[in-house]
């Protein structure tokens, strides 16, 4: 048993030791050592992960802006062929891991940023043998893939998570500025005849990230789309990035609740007022106020309290008596963060415990901000 | 002391008996202010005094001027409401103690009717109209002359009789005096006449009970220009000399220049007169002021407040006349100072003028002020030294417009013949009145003033201001008000306000060196008046003290200290503090805190100092014998105290994640405090149970977070540097407390049918969203519960990853093709097709399953088209 224990704990120190040079050597995979002697060739784009097992795990949304920036090369094209190369261990996802070295064939449509010598380039990637956020890449894969340099010809996937995103074989971009040449690739796929509907909502997803005035110019247009999950995914997006040039819309959505519109879609609609800064948007906010949704009045009351204007505070005081404590929160922490009285900004589990002196205080303050102090002969 | 000089009315007899009403209030001030009296002669008597002065504390001075009260008369020599004349009396309470005013009117043949009482509040200006008088008495007292009582101090009551003609755009003002403070039986008196066409007549009154005869003399009357008339006065009689018939009568007529001197049997004070000047058919007016050559003190008059500038698109001219009353030969010397808008005098010297004895010269000013800079005067003043006697020559000033409607009259003063360099006058803005405020210095150093005006119970006052020598200047209240110009604290007249009081008084060693009057006109009337109504004395000190009163520090802070002095006018009514700069600031200790000479310090170092200073205050005593102003001197030392604390530097807000130190959040800090003292001791002193404290021994202690914060700010820190304490440091423990905004986007993958994104903001314990890139993880907390029968669906492995932007992102995938039941890509509407669910933690702040701060828990569901996250419930902190 003793010897059981000491060879299960050497093994652990080898496979640690593994683990700690090949993540070392993993940004360097041509020079990685393989520690199973297999070399395994795969003729087919299969992912090579264990038992075909899903995976669940905290992932951040893909980044448009910053993987435009960090690639050395963008590529619009379609993977001839993924090949099989060796096993390592590698660093994924912050953990050691057994990784199957990939390489993927490309045939290039047309080169985004960065220059490529032939229409045909290689690029190598990762796939851990378990379950993993990795995003796989399989033969005929169409897309705009970021790649940045593996040496002085070679490349590799910028980010596993999202080496390649949705993009059109046929746009033409012209555009001065990198990222608005990736938008306008990736928005032309909005109007191709031939997407799917389920292109156009992955359309929307990728350019959500990307917080420019053609991504913007992108998104309104997707806001009138035939789909609701498009129409509605655009507004939440427009919305969450302070476009107020659909609140209307989004107002009469929220109010109406229209029938046969999945809750989610409403829910994220109602998440994004909370990115609204314009104080053109107060009325609309101080009447959503109103809404029979919880969410809706939570994340209205939410972007007033951001504001830090005077001209919230109203619409803060009357959602001091709305009927959800969490709402009521908002307004008492608003109201304290704007007037800057510390002893009165509880945290949201001291006023969970016990939430009357505060509202006792907030409302008498608002008794005193509205007291008129002159009052004239007219009354 | 002969009590029937300064008491006329108690040699008369038996049949009035008044009572001296002398009342002492503070016997301190009063008896040592009687003691002057009797012990000494001089008029600035200098006494040293010492007072307890605490530092951090106000001194007020414990005895306040003697309120002595005496009976007094002030009388006018002739009103009018005969014709068109309007004849209005205006008393003003210069003291803040209300009292009894007795008007009586005596008609031309001296019969008296003496109107009701009126009670005069303290600080407070009244029009009285004599119409309402003259009424009740009878159409024979439609003309006379007039005289208040009141029981006070000395000028605790000023007034001014004025006779307006509002259809002829004519006035007559006289201020009313005091006969006993006359000093000989003779009035001096010089007129200037724009035309040929005016009239002029010469007011002439007994004040006295008694028969009094006058013998008038005119210089510039007639065919020999010299006449006399001699009239015999019943008591209280008022006789009105038309003096265009007088010199009618001597075959001549009157020169537009001339000179009146009267000589009077009777008491000093027994007669006034007044010389009235008109030209309806203009609206020219002005009067003949008299003055006793006696009580003048120097050969030197001056007058503030020419005006220049045109006045309704109409040229001014400028007026002086002097005649030599002496009977020998006298020259004038003078010049005319110029107070630009930047503040900087000009002076522009005259031709001297020799005059003789009797005669009289009107000097021209034409070609002497320059009309440019004339315009854009703030100020202009005029001053001139004769060769004789003082009292031998009496001038006039006046600037007129072509038009001689608009008249501005400038009375020229001997500065050392008034009472104090003090004046306090009512103010008006009602209609389109205007009032300025006048003030010269009349001597060849500089002196300081302190000006205030009261509106209601608001105050817009000046600070303390110098005057350059021989500097006019001019307040004027309107455009001070309408332009809103802040006053030396910032304060403004408010635009409503229409009346209210002036006071001024010199600031210094002596109690003259500054005259100052008040003018009032109206350009649309074509009228305007003028007074002088000085007080008593100079103000005196109330108290004194370095503002701030008690300074609290850090070492860095830097602040300015300034002295302040609040003074009490001799009427005892205090007036609003402002500052002064003694250049003397000092530190009692220099290492705490260092302090320039002008009062700017820098704290340095934890301790105790008192700011401090000295200057000299001054307090002004009436006289009672000499009529004079008794100085002391004290000196104010006042200190402020000033504590400087140890200061404590560092991060206001730290992180907590139960344990977890993620890159990018402070989850330990160091404060720092003063170095190189001897000892420290530092404190948790709130919110122990958030924060671990560490004293490294070396004036820096590092915290380490332990919990999160309840309240904003609620975790306090303190330390003590060699025994003085710290102000309370305040921090506030953040950290990750619930998950929301749930937003959730369902995408179609190749492999795994669908991909769920469910998007959260983490937000911390006062619901703000984290501001950086943080790990986070999730971890499962169940085992696999089948929801759909005979399915085979793997469970994922629970995973870690970043939440960028505080942003946390649940990525779930959907299943392999070959299991059962067959996934399928998100629908729309999603289908409602449960396949299997686990419960799941998520935590944040490290990417090992479980370990960080929980902020959410949950069932991960798999549906056949999209994942959930259902039975949410967040908070759940572990």
């Amino acid at each position: 048993m003793k010897n059981r224990l000491r060879l299960f704990t050497v093994s652990l120190i080898l496979i640690s030791v593994g683990a700690m040079s090949a993540l070392s050597a993993f940004r360097k995979t041509k020079d990685a050592k393989p520690v199973a002697a297999t070399t395994h060739e795969s003729p087919t784009s299969q992912p090579a992960t264990e038992q075909g097992r899903p995976f669940s795990a905290i992932v951040a949304p893909v980044d448009l802006p910053a993987l435009t920036k960090k690639a050395d090369l963008i590529v619009v094209g379609r993977v001839d062929s993924v090949k099989n190369l060796d096993l390592i261990t590698g660093n994924v996802e912050g953990r050691a891991m057994q990784a199957q070295r990939m390489v993927a064939s490309l045939n290039v449509d047309r080169v985004i940023k960065g220059s490529a010598e032939t229409t045909r380039l290689s690029f190598d990637f990762l796939m851990p043998r378990t379950q993993s956020s990795y995003r796989d890449i399989r033969t005929s894969e169409m897309g705009m893939f970021f790649l940045r340099k593996n040496g002085e010809r070679d490349f590799e996937i910028l980010d596993p998570h999202y080496p390649f995103v949705i993009a059109s074989s046929t746009a033409v971009a012209t555009d001065a500025d990198d990222l608005d040449r990736v938008v306008r690739v990736v928005g032309s796929k909005l109007t191709d005849p031939a997407s799917s509907v389920s292109d156009r909502r992955a359309v929307v997803n990728v350019l959500t990230s990307a917080r420019t005035d053609l991504s913007d110019n992108i998104l309104r247009q997707a806001a009138k789309d035939n789909d609701a999950v498009v129409r509605l995914q655009a507004l939440s997006a427009l919305l969450s990035r302070g476009d107020v040039s659909m609140l209307a819309e989004a107002e009469r959505l929220l109010l109406r609740r229209p029938a046969n519109t999945d809750d989610y879609l409403l829910a994220n609609l109602s998440s994004a007022l909370e990115g609204i800064r314009d104080p053109q948007a107060l009325p609309t906010l101080k009447r959503l106020l109103k809404s029979t949704d919880r969410n809706t009045r939570l994340s209205a009351a939410l972007a007033l309290r951001q504001m830090r204007t005077a001209d919230a505070i109203e619409g803060l005081s009357a959602a001091l008596d709305d009927s959800d404590r969490d709402v009521r929160y908002q307004a008492v922490i608003g109201l304290a963060e704007f007037t800057r009285q510390d002893s009165w900004a509880p945290s949201i589990s001291l006023f969970r415990q016990d939430e009357k002196p505060y509202l006792v205080h907030w409302k008498a303050w608002v008794q005193t901000q509205t007291a008129p102090k002159h009052p004239g002969r007219n009354g | 002391m002969n009590n029937s000089r300064r008491f006329p009315f108690l040699r008369r007899d038996h049949v009035k008996i008044c009572t001296i009403i002398l009342v002492l209030i503070l016997p301190f001030v009063s008896l040592r202010a009687i003691g002057s009296r009797t012990h000494a002669t001089s008029r600035s008597r200098e006494v040293v005094m010492t007072t307890q002065q605490q530092a951090g504390q106000k001194v007020f001075r414990s005895a306040q001027p003697a309120t002595i009260i005496t009976p007094h008369v002030l009388a006018a020599s002739y009103y009018s409401v005969r014709k068109t004349l309007d004849a209005n009396l205006l008393l003003s309470n210069q003291g803040s103690r209300p009292f009894e005013i007795h008007a009586t009117l005596f008609n031309v043949s001296g019969d008296r009717f003496d109107a009701p009482p009126v009670m005069l509040e303290g600080n407070k200006a009244r029009s009285f109209d004599l119409a309402s008088w003259t009424d009740l008495a009878g159409t024979t007292f439609r003309e006379g002359s007039l005289q208040v009582r009141y029981d006070g101090k000395e000028m605790e009551l000023g007034g001014v009789l004025q006779l307006v003609d509002p259809e002829h755009s004519l006035i007559f003002d006289e201020e009313l005096s005091e006969p006993m403070m006359f000093a000989s039986s003779r009035l001096e008196g010089v007129w200037w006449l724009p035309s040929n066409k005016c009239g002029m007549s010469l007011a002439v009154s007994n004040t006295t009970d008694s028969p009094v005869s006058v013998l008038v003399k005119f210089d510039g009357l007639g065919t020999h220009k010299r006449g006399t008339e001699t009239i015999a006065l019943r008591d209280h009689e008022t006789r009105l000399m038309d003096l265009n018939q007088l010199a009618e009568k001597q075959h001549g007529s009157i020169s537009e220049t001339g000179g009146i001197d009267i000589q009077y049997s009777g008491p000093k004070g027994a007669v006034l007169a007044r010389g009235l000047i008109q030209d309806p058919s203009s609206g020219y007016s002005n009067v003949v002021e008299f003055v006793d050559p006696q009580t003048v003190k120097s050969s030197k008059l001056d007058g503030s407040g020419l005006h220049t500038a045109d006045i309704r698109k109409e040229e001014l001219q400028q007026v002086v006349v002097a005649h030599n009353f002496s009977d020998s030969p006298t020259t004038l010397t003078g010049r005319v100072s110029i107070t630009q808008p930047d503040g900087q005098t000009s002076f522009v010297s005259l031709r001297p003028v020799a005059l003789d004895s009797g005669e009289t010269k009107s000097i021209s000013l034409n070609g002497v002020i320059d009309r440019e800079a004339s315009r854009h005067a703030t100020a202009t003043g005029l001053e001139f030294q004769y060769s004789s006697a003082p009292g031998s020559v009496v001038m006039s000033a006046q600037s007129v417009s072509k038009s001689g409607n608009q008249v501005f009259r400038v009375p020229m003063v001997d500065a050392n013949s008034v009472a104090s360099s003090t004046g306090q006058y009512p103010w008006s803005l009602e209609g389109n009145s205007s009032t300025f405020v006048y003030l010269k210095n009349t001597t060849d150093k500089p002196q300081q003033y302190h000006l205030q005006i009261n509106f209601g119970d608001d105050v817009y006052s000046s600070g303390l201001k110098t005057i350059e020598p021989g500097q006019p200047i001019a307040f004027d209240l309107r455009a001070l008000r309408d332009e809103q110009v802040p006053d030396a604290k910032g304060r403004k007249i408010p635009l409503n306000a229409v009346r209210g009081q002036v006071h001024w008084s010199i600031y210094g060693d002596e109690h003259l060196g500054l005259i100052g009057r008040v003018e009032q006109f109206d350009v649309a009337k074509g009228i305007s008046m003028t007074a002088a109504c000085t007080e008593c004395c100079p103000d005196s000190w109330y108290s004194f003290w370095i503002d701030p009163l008690n300074g609290a520090a850090v070492p860095g802070d830097t602040g300015q200290f300034s002295a302040m002095q609040q003074n009490i006018t001799c009427y005892n009514e205090v007036l609003d503090p402002f500052q002064v700069f003694p250049n003397n600031f000092t530190s009692s200790d220099p290492s705490v805190a260092s302090c320039n000479s002008t009062g700017f310090a820098t704290a340095l170092y934890p301790g105790t100092t008192d700011i401090g200073a000295h200057w000299t205050v001054r307090f002004w005593d009436f006289d009672f014998g000499s009529g004079g102003c008794t100085r002391y001197l004290e000196t104010a030392n006042p200190e402020a105290v000033c504590n400087v604390h140890p200061k404590i530097t560092g991060p206001n807000s730290m992180w907590w994640f139960h344990g977890e130190n993620p890159s990018g959040y402070s989850t330990q800090i160091t404060l720092t405090t003063t170095s190189g003292a001897i000892s420290y001791s530092w404190s948790v002193v709130s919110g122990g149970s958030k924060v671990s404290l560490t004293d490294n021994g070396d004036g820096s202690a590092t915290i380490v977070s332990t919990g999160a914060s309840d309240n904003m700010n609620d975790v306090g820190i303190q330390v003590s540097v060699d025994g003085f304490a710290s102000d309370q440091f305040n921090l506030t423990v953040k950290a990750p407390y619930l998950l929301h905004g749930k937003n959730a986007s369902h995408s179609a993958d190749q492999t795994w049918g669908y991909f769920t994104q469910i998007s959260y903001a983490i937000w911390d314990q006062f619901t703000t969203q984290l501001p950086s890139d943080v790990p986070a993880t999730e971890q499962w907390t169940t085992v696999v519960v089948d929801d759909y029968a005979g399915n085979n669906w793997l469970q994922a492995n629970e995973g870690g990853g970043n939440a960028p932007g505080g942003v946390l992102t649940d990525y779930i995938q959907g299943q392999n093709i070959t299991r059962t039941p067959t996934r399928l890509v998100p629908q729309s509407p999603l289908l409602n097709v449960p396949v299997h669910h686990w419960g799941q933690d998520l935590f944040v702040g490290s990417l090992t399953p479980g370990a960080g701060r929980r902020v959410q828990s949950d069932n991960q569901q798999k549906y056949t088209d999209h994942a959930d996250h259902t039975n949410i419930t967040s908070p759940n902190p572990n």
